[in-house]
């Protein structure tokens, strides 16, 4: 469970991102709506994983930097690793943030191809990074999958590493957070 | 004038009886129209031939004075005229005519429907004669699927049933100041327009103001005023039927209310209750009433309330600027959980009109309506469409836009 006093702030592409992140932080974290800030892509033209790079660069790093100090205060960016995959697109963000070093407490989450792709893991279906899921799991069907993703977060199942290493790669991720 | 949003049905009274049946079918049934497709109003204050289309989650945003509050109290007035039954002249004021339009009829028209239900379309023309100082229902019509199903014009009221019928199965004269909707019953033979008669009960629309809260209570109500003024009555009903409301509220509010350990309706008089709050703090025990609550804290109570009774009911709920009054800590953690009620629990329709960066910037990932009235004229609505590769939040690309003179 995270401390009572600890604070994520999320950056992410739409409104998957934020049920996937609110309900994973809530439920296996324990930090609740008052616990996190959401920072959507708004509806429009455009990369919503454009919006988050720029948000990274403008905003993340920024107020990472100034809050240095305050050790409860994490921050999450969840960004689909779409064709680029997941390795490539935290690379887009570290080198966004020139030769600084990334904070230790800034997550840089990339499920790839999508967030669906993990969603329908975590419920035990067989997956592929190499391809769009997001026909296999609409917003509308998305909803009803995510309270058994959630419960299906611990333990990994086998082969995580090989068939979704941009989940495997996001627990590691996520232990930059204030979360324990 | 009375502005009481009902929002609770009555109580289902199981028996076997044949209406009794058809009544629940009609509630199963009304749950099937509870997304709205369009709005267009005529000839309302600001608004002259103006149209929305909303997103089933979207916020209004605009400068002062270009119709957002319009918007809302031509809902509220069509919800008075076709569920609380006042009359023509008091829900559509003459002066809520649009000040340079000579025209004397006023038009409102709306969809409603569920991917795979009904489509409604409903339509309301409304004549002022001010020689005469008149103002009447010109024509008022219900249709499904194209197929009418009740219809008011030239003082007569014509109701044709579920089935299809180019004959209706009965008018008579009723008086055109009025809408014959609130005063029909429900019956076996009409679950359409009972359905959609429910919808327009489920419209849910706030403004609120903290300091309009009355601090006691003489009885239990059922309805809220959209001010939020009988909250403590509307409290007293809410908990009345479901007691775990007040938990959660409680729960809910604890965090902007300090030492907060209770939520209590505390006896006063005879019937008077007046909403206390039970403290503790550094292992003192005191009490509050709603009175010594700051106006944000009382919009709080009030915000979490609905959250917690009304968004399972609630149709299309509406708020005109909820941010108003609360901390900015504490408008996303409620605005989430009230988005997130709307959308699962009956897919019902969200707006929120509003200035505030927080709420823009939140909701604009559902949809950002943009209205404006150049050079002072009518209102026009426009989706905001944003480049999102510029990387500006909503509410910066809006001031731009603002700016702009867009």
């Amino acid at each position: 469970m995270a401390s009572s006093q600890a604070r994520i702030w999320v950056w992410c592409e739409d409104r998957e991102h934020e049920a996937f992140a609110r309900r994973l932080l809530k439920e296996r974290f324990g930090l609740d709506a008052r616990h996190l800030t959401f920072k959507i892509a708004p509806k429009g033209q455009g990369a919503a994983s454009a919006w988050v790079l720029r948000k990274y660069q403008e905003e993340v790093l920024p107020t990472a930097r100034r809050a240095r100090h305050q050790q409860l205060l994490g921050f999450l960016v969840l960004v689909d690793g779409d064709n680029v995959g997941w390795k490539r697109r935290i690379e887009q963000f570290e080198q966004a943030g020139g030769n600084e070093p990334r904070s230790e407490r800034i997550a840089i989450c990339a499920p790839t191809w999508s967030i669906e792709t993990w969603v329908l893991w975590l419920c035990g279906e067989e997956v592929t990074e190499s391809v769009s899921l997001k026909d296999r799991l609409p917003p509308d069907k998305f909803r009803g999958k995510l309270d058994d993703a959630i419960a299906k977060w611990d333990p990994p199942r086998d082969k995580e590493a090989d068939q979704v290493p941009s989940l495997s790669a996001g627990r590691v991720e996520l232990q930059r957070l204030p979360l324990n | 004038m009375s502005r009481i949003t009902r929002v609770a049905p009555p109580p289902l009274r199981r028996t076997a009886s044949a209406d009794t049946i058809a009544l629940y079918w009609t509630l199963e049934r009304s749950r099937l129209i509870q997304m709205l497709k369009r709005l267009h109003l005529d000839n309302f204050r600001c608004l002259t031939n103006f149209e929305i289309k909303p997103a089933p989650v979207s916020v209004l945003v605009g400068p002062n004075g270009v119709g957002k509050s319009a918007l809302f109290d031509a809902l509220l007035a069509l919800q008075e005229l076709a569920t609380a039954g006042t009359t023509v002249d008091q829900s559509f004021h003459p002066l809520s005519r649009t000040r340079w339009d000579t025209r004397n009829v006023q038009r409102l028209e709306l969809d409603a429907q569920e991917p795979g239900g009904p489509f409604f379309q409903y339509l309301l023309n409304i004549s002022h004669e001010p020689a005469r100082r008149r103002v009447f229902i010109e024509r008022e019509r219900l249709t499904a699927d194209g197929n009418l199903l009740y219809e008011q014009a030239g003082g007569e009221v014509r109701l044709f049933g579920d089935e299809v019928s180019p004959t209706p199965r009965i008018s008579f004269p009723f008086d055109s100041r009025r809408s014959f909707l609130p005063v029909l019953e429900p019956r076996a033979d009409n679950q359409l327009i009972t359905a959609f008669k429910r919808w327009l009960a489920g419209m849910t629309l706030f403004a609120l103001r903290p300091a309009e809260f009355e601090w006691s209570s003489m009885s239990e109500t059922e309805g809220v005023h959209f001010t939020g003024r009988n909250f403590v009555s509307w409290y007293r009903s809410v908990v009345q039927e479901s007691p775990d409301v007040a938990e959660r509220v409680r729960t809910s509010v604890q965090p902007a209310i300090p030492g907060l350990t209770n939520l209590r309706l505390t006896r006063m008089g005879l019937d008077s209750r007046m909403l206390s709050l039970e403290c503790e703090v550094a292992g003192s025990r005191f009490t509050l009433y709603i009175n010594e609550l700051s106006d944000g804290q009382r919009c709080l109570l009030f915000l979490y309330t609905v959250l917690h009774a009304l968004t399972r009911e609630a149709t299309l709920l509406i708020f005109d600027e909820p941010d108003n009054f609360v901390a900015e800590q504490e408008i996303q953690p409620w605005l989430s959980q009230v988005r997130d009620a709307m959308s699962q629990a009956n897919r019902g329709t969200l707006m929120v009109i509003s200035h505030h960066p927080e709420v823009i910037d939140y909701l604009a990932a559902d949809q950002a309506l943009s209205l404006s009235r150049p050079g002072g004229g009518p209102t026009r609505v426009s989706e905001v469409h944003f480049d999102r590769e510029k990387g500006m939040s909503a509410s910066q690309w809006i001031k731009m836009e603002c700016a702009d003179g867009q």
